[in-house]
């Protein structure tokens, strides 16, 4: 899998894409099938869409980002809102010269797909919303104790709830990648993250939305629940909706194949 | 022959960055080099002297790095001392300019210890693969547990508190929030130092210098040049360096190597202690800024917890150090030794905004390398700007 840089609002950006490389600030081949930001969640980075970069690859130009802070993108401070990180993705396209592309985003991200949807109406072909919610319903507690590892005061917790029970018992492999992708970022950009989720309310924003939308959920998430998918879907005119066995928070990784077949499946009927 | 007054840093930049993971080391340090010519008002041409080393390079580094620049210089020095070495390497290049070695030196390093993901204090071993570490090495000693020891002894022998070490952490976060460059900017509290998770004993995180990217530069030229160019120089006063080994048991691991390259370098420069207007120390943990003020004699060992406290550390307190927040908030790109001159320098001239300290006319500048407790080395600069 491919990555270069690209400068966005004074950031050096990460993005993943396929195909043939090429030199430094010429980007890359984008004229295969449809364009698909592919946005990852609060915390973490790019690299979590790999499966489904190295599947959409085949037939369209998938490219996945690291926002900024994330990952392997420069800077130490990420953004203090959904709203911000959806102007920064327009300034990625604009960067790269892309006009409208298919917008696919985890959890934050899915909410940044949905807030692009609902602002830049233009720039959006499509979006692709995977366990997110319009308003996120994320305990006091679970802030605060991001605070206290972002303030050194708590080692990160390994919690495996983010994973179905089906992944933590059979496919170990899959939580510890999930977790090794996190830590690439510093803890403190994901506390962030977590509270630009909390001030997020696209609820009376979703009816706005004239794009088609393919909402994804895992039936074992209890952080973006499938009901939190249900009203999404239910205010999204026309949207689709997939709930997936056996995944939860992490549905791409833990459900490659489901996920990859549903987004190829609605991009063809686009 | 004394060195006082006769050269001068020129020009100084440091590297914006803190995670840079776009940037390699070299580019990080030439685009340092090119900041710190640009403020002195130099170009690459005028270069025929280079100095630098770092964690990320080779022993002979300096080579590869000229290669990068595609520099032919006069003079180079290479001194790898730990992160004391750009402090030394000042020195050394002041004493080539004086002795007619070369008429312009750079003092150059860089890192990407934060994208590359270095395990500088915990993960890797306190000590490295030479004969002398036999000693140490297969007891598995730490970086930072070397220190937390030093801290631990100095708590044994004096009293000292991990309140009193915390109102160091405390007091560079206070600087780094007025430096807008700083990792690290949020304001903390001693409580907030006592809270965070014990790395070890008695050094809790946030008494740990903190991991980022950077980078920086020094021009340094004869005084009499110096004088023609853009800034107000920084003139090198005194200087001095020396090394410190446990001596196989015999010798107080607490005595650090500032107890000689300090009064060496007050006396090179014709000062005293009390006439420092501002201080730049080498804050890898805040055990080593309490022991080096009290090794380079601003107060008598074992005073050093109280010294500290009260808010003297403070850029308006009676002695101002580590304004720019330190290697404990600002950055640290796994050596700093480069940034206490760069600081200085501008504090010297008046550039520190928020954080200047007032008349401020004579600096120090004390880098520590390696490990405190088995082996490690301290250089002393100070410099003025009269």
């Amino acid at each position: 899998m491919p990555t270069k840089y690209v400068e966005v609002q004074g950031c050096a950006t990460y993005y993943y894409y396929t195909g043939p490389t090429t030199l430094p600030d010429v980007v890359p081949d984008l004229s295969r099938g449809r364009k698909v930001i592919l946005v990852h969640g609060a915390g973490s980075n790019g690299h979590s869409w790999h499966n489904q970069v190295a599947h959409l690859g085949r037939l369209h130009s998938p490219i996945a980002i690291d926002l900024p802070a994330h990952g392997r993108s420069s800077g130490v401070e990420g953004r203090n809102t959904v709203q911000e990180y959806s102007d920064f993705v327009v300034a990625f396209l604009d960067a790269l010269g892309i006009g409208t592309a298919v917008v696919a985003g985890r959890s934050m991200g899915g909410a940044i797909a949905m807030d692009m949807a609902v602002r830049y109406p233009e720039r959006v072909e499509a979006i692709v919303p995977v366990v997110t919610a319009a308003k996120f319903n994320i305990p006091p507690q679970r802030i605060e104790a991001l605070r206290g590892v972002a303030m050194g005061r708590a080692p990160q917790a390994f919690v495996t709830d983010g994973f179905s029970p089906a992944t933590v018992k059979d496919r170990f492999e899959i939580v510890r990648e999930g977790w090794m992708e996190q830590v690439q970022t510093d803890p403190r950009v994901r506390y962030t993250d977590m509270v630009a989720c909390t001030r997020c309310d696209l609820r009376e924003d979703l009816g706005r939305i004239g794009r088609p939308a393919l909402i994804l959920a895992g039936a074992d998430d209890p952080i973006t629940t499938p009901a939190d998918a249900e009203l999404v879907h239910g205010r999204i005119r026309g949207s689709k909706l997939r709930v997936i066995a056996d995944a939860a928070h992490h549905l791409p990784n833990e459900q490659p194949a489901e996920t990859n077949s549903a987004i190829e499946g609605f991009l063809a009927e686009l | 022959m004394s060195l006082s007054r006769k050269t001068a840093l020129a020009g100084v930049f440091e590297h914006p960055a803190r995670f840079a993971p776009n940037k390699s080391m070299f580019q990080i340090m030439a685009e340092s080099v090119r900041g710190a010519l640009d403020d002195a008002g130099l170009k690459i041409q005028d270069v025929d002297g280079v100095c630098t080393t770092g964690i990320g390079m080779s022993g002979m580094g300096v080579v590869g790095f000229c290669d990068y620049m595609n520099l032919t210089p006069n003079f180079v020095d290479s001194t790898s001392i730990g992160g004391s070495s750009f402090v030394a390497h000042t020195a050394h290049a002041a004493a080539a300019i004086a002795a007619g070695l070369c008429k312009v030196a750079v003092v150059v390093y860089g890192s990407t210890a934060a994208s590359q993901r270095f395990a500088i204090g915990t993960g890797g071993g306190g000590g490295g693969s030479d004969p002398c570490d036999q000693y140490e090495v297969p007891f598995g000693p730490t970086t930072v547990g070397s220190y937390a020891m030093m801290a631990q002894r100095h708590m044994h022998e004096y009293g000292t508190t991990s309140e009193q070490l915390a109102e160091i952490a405390v007091t560079m976060r206070l600087h780094a929030s007025m430096n807008p460059a700083a990792k690290y900017r949020e304001l903390i509290t001693v409580e907030d130092v006592m809270a965070s998770r014990i790395i070890s004993s008695p050094l809790h995180l946030l008494d740990c210098c903190i991991i980022s990217d950077g980078g920086g530069a020094l021009v340094v030229t004869s005084a009499e040049r110096a004088r023609d160019l853009k800034k107000k120089p920084a003139y090198i006063l005194g200087c001095a360096e020396t090394v410190r080994h446990p001596a196989r048991g015999r010798r107080d691991f607490m005595e650090m190597a500032a107890s000689q390259s300090g009064p060496l370098a007050f006396e090179r420069a014709g000062v005293t202690p009390g006439d420092i207007d501002m201080a730049m120390i080498y804050d890898s943990f805040t055990i080593t800024v309490l022991m080096t003020l009290e090794n380079l004699g601003f107060c008598k060992r074992g005073e050093g917890g109280a010294f500290v406290g009260g808010g003297r550390l403070r850029y308006d307190g009676a002695l101002p150090t580590n304004t720019d927040g330190g290697g404990l908030s600002s950055n640290h790109p796994g050596m700093r030794g480069i940034f206490l001159v760069i600081e200085a320098v501008k504090q010297l001239r008046g550039e520190c905004g928020p954080r200047q300290v007032k008349d401020c006319a004579l600096a120090l500048c004390h880098g520590t390398g390696g490990t405190l407790g088995i082996r490690h080395s301290g250089a002393t600069l100070i410099l003025s700007n009269q």
